[in-house]
């Protein structure tokens, strides 16, 4: 497998009164191709920031300071307006949290579809979008009858679905999803990632997907990133983010999820607040929250580094494979 | 090994009952004249919580769980039916001083802790209010350490920079634990909380929890936690209601009903639920069509059947009644009756 997009220490600042806020700091990372990786993290660590540069749809006061993204080798920074125009939607799409705000309201789901297809010129007449739509509605089994209804006739899931059929409308790539099925219920969320799972055995695109639910996440992907503040801190397979975490983060998130099945465990979760990141201290930001911080830990930060087998993680004090058995580390006295 | 178990079945304690309670809310007329229709968000429902238990009512969005404690809190009425709240119907609270007592034991919290808090008092304001309002609080020095003493109780610590500060400048679990602080100041013994977690991070969700459970055994309180995520009810509730359309659809002990459903709506909702020890790809029990349908008075048979594979004539037809299929384990369904 080769890689599809590769992220190579990328920066967002907020330009604010106070000055600039960093919140994506050196974020390095690839997907490869047919590959689903996941990003987790607790809100305002970045992982929607990243997505946001990844269709480079950052508006002022955010702004990409630094690193590169190379989609197939090439690096979207570098893109003028026209090509970018090409490049969103015909090799990046992306489904955002609210369906209801991404329709609009006034125009029928036909029309939408036109749009895209008119804009790209995928299509030659109306009739032929009309076509293509109708295939659309299919893959992801809404009834095609409902192609000229207008977005409030559809229930929340259907929205949701429209808005998947039209993110792969051109056939991309990379598929972006920026917590797709937050505002849904279970049974549907369950319906539309499988639905989505299937299609991408299908037209074999690669999906980041940006969720807080580390179930759902260890579940649909293959790889999963761990966030906090504005750096990625562990990157493994989505398996090893609960059974063998690195980092003292991934372990408190994996102690913050009860489960449904097995022994109840008293859980944990993590002491203190996520970081103001205006206010940075020296060293690894999570040494305050860390149970594992040592004196090295405030005062160097720590890099990703490899570990065979296990993946990526910035910490200095990287938890043993046995941490989740429990013999090295009491899980109800650690936090 | 969490201790879910405090009081043997025998010793429990009803606090609030609700019996056949039903809601109707009057839809908007199509035209003047049009006959007024009305949409049925409860229909029929029982269940009892108990002292020092947590009671999760669960299911999906618009199934009826805020409505049935917005009813609890005299928010809204019932149609028919009705609420007790140690024995006593709640509808004849209607003196001064009588909705004063009831809403002193009777507190509900809310899912959006940013919205919940006025932003021009801090926080010393909604913890000192109560307190003048429900007790006969004179001296400054035993104000003070009344508030302290409930700071420290929901874990707010150093008190006396946390009471000066205003809304803004805590996190979602910090103002979470400010309103359960404002609870205890008032001495409420039922807690209603929609959705305490929903909007807060996940590595603080699971200590607003552990400080429900610590209040449940610790102060004698009991919960109604309104969630649609089950794993966290299995967590800390002893008792769990799950709900479908209005309807209750299963009720019983949280580890039975999670671990051994038997009301096919209850087996698909934990099917659905995501949980690490499971795949994307496991398929989830069959089902047909996938829209709610919307209750309304007219209605009849079961609503969960124009969804479920398993249903029969008499499913379209009438109501099942609910049956004790099991000790402590009630089902509305027509498979057991």
């Amino acid at each position: 497998m080769t890689a599809l997009i590769e992220v190579k220490n990328l920066c967002v600042d907020y330009i604010t009164l106070n000055g600039r806020v960093r919140a994506v700091n050196n974020v390095s990372f690839t997907i490869e191709e047919g590959e689903i990786l996941g990003l987790a993290g607790e809100s305002g660590c970045g992982k929607s920031t990243i997505a946001f540069a990844l269709m480079r749809l950052h508006r002022p006061p955010a702004l990409i300071s630094g690193g590169e993204i190379l989609f197939n080798g090439e690096n979207i920074l570098d893109f003028d307006e026209e090509s970018l125009r090409k490049f969103r939607w015909k090799d990046t799409s992306m489904v955002f949290q609210s369906a209801m705000s991404c329709l609009n309201p006034v125009k029928t789901i036909e029309y939408q579809f036109y749009d895209i297809f008119k804009a790209h010129g995928a299509v030659a007449s109306r009739q032929e979008s009309i076509v293509k739509a109708r295939e659309l509605l299919n893959i992801v089994d809404i009834p095609e009858e409902r192609l000229f209804d207008y977005p409030h006739q559809f229930s929340g899931g259907m929205r949701q679905r429209v808005v998947i059929a039209m993110a792969l409308a051109l056939k991309p790539k990379l598929l972006i999803m920026d917590e797709p099925t937050t505002a849904l219920d279970v049974v549907i969320q369950r319906e539309i990632l499988q639905k989505v799972y299937q299609l991408k055995q299908q037209f074999n695109f690669a999906v980041l997907f940006i969720t807080h639910d580390l179930s759902l996440m260890v579940e649909f992907c293959d790889r999963i990133g761990i966030m906090y503040s504005g750096q990625l801190v562990e990157v493994a397979e989505s398996k090893a983010i609960l059974t063998q975490p690195q980092h003292p983060y991934t372990f408190g998130l994996g102690n913050a999820f009860p489960t449904l099945t097995g022994e109840l465990k008293a859980m944990t979760g993590i002491p203190g607040m996520p970081l103001d990141l205006s206010n940075i201290p020296s060293g690894c930001r999570f040494a305050e929250r860390c149970f594992k911080a040592s004196e090295l830990c405030r005062q160097t930060e720590p890099a990703l580094h490899y570990q065979p087998e296990r993946g990526w993680a910035a910490c200095h004090q990287v938890l043993p494979v046995t941490a989740r058995t429990g013999q090295d580390i009491p899980t109800e006295d650690v936090y | 090994m969490l201790t879910k178990k405090l009081n043997k079945v025998s010793e429990r304690q009803v606090t609030l009952e609700a019996k056949d309670l039903t809601i109707d809310f009057p839809k908007a007329k199509k035209s003047l004249f049009s006959p007024r229709e009305y949409l049925r968000a409860l229909n029929g429902l029982n269940f009892k919580m108990y002292d020092r238990h947590c009671l999760a009512v669960v299911g999906e969005s618009g199934c009826g769980k805020s409505t049935s404690a917005r009813i609890a809190t005299k928010i809204h009425h019932a149609t028919s039916g009705s609420i007790s709240y140690r024995g006593r119907d709640v509808d004849t609270i209607v003196s001064n001083q009588d909705l004063r007592d009831y809403r002193r034991d009777v507190q509900m919290i809310f899912q959006d802790p940013f919205g919940s808090l006025n932003p021009l008092h801090t926080i010393r304001y909604h913890l000192e209010r109560p307190l003048r309002i429900y007790f006969d609080i004179t001296s400054r020095a035993e104000m003070e350490d009344r508030l302290a003493a409930i700071l420290n109780q929901v874990g707010l610590t150093p008190a006396k920079d946390v009471l000066e500060k205003f809304p803004h400048q805590l996190s979602g679990g910090q103002r979470q634990r400010v309103f359960l602080g404002k609870t205890l100041a008032i001495g409420a013994h039922v807690i209603l909380a929609d959705e305490p977690t929903s909007m807060l991070d996940v590595s603080i969700r699971i200590g607003v929890l552990n400080l429900m459970n610590q209040m449940k055994h610790e102060m004698g309180k009991s919960f109604m936690y309104i969630t649609h995520d089950i794993a966290t009810a299995r967590y800390i509730a002893e008792e769990t209601l799950v709900l479908y359309c209005g309807h209750m659809v299963e009720f019983g002990d949280t580890e039975e009903i999670t671990q051994n459903p038997q009301h096919p709506y209850t087996q698909l909702l934990l099917a659905a639920a995501p949980d690490p020890n499971r795949s994307i790809h496991d398929k989830l029990p069959t089902y047909r069509s996938q829209e709610t349908p919307v209750w309304s008075p007219e209605k009849m048979g079961c609503p969960y059947a124009t969804r479920c594979p398993q249903a029969r004539v008499e499913c379209f037809e009438h109501l099942p009644e609910v049956k004790e299929i099991a000790p402590d384990h009630f089902i509305r369904c027509h498979l057991f009756s």
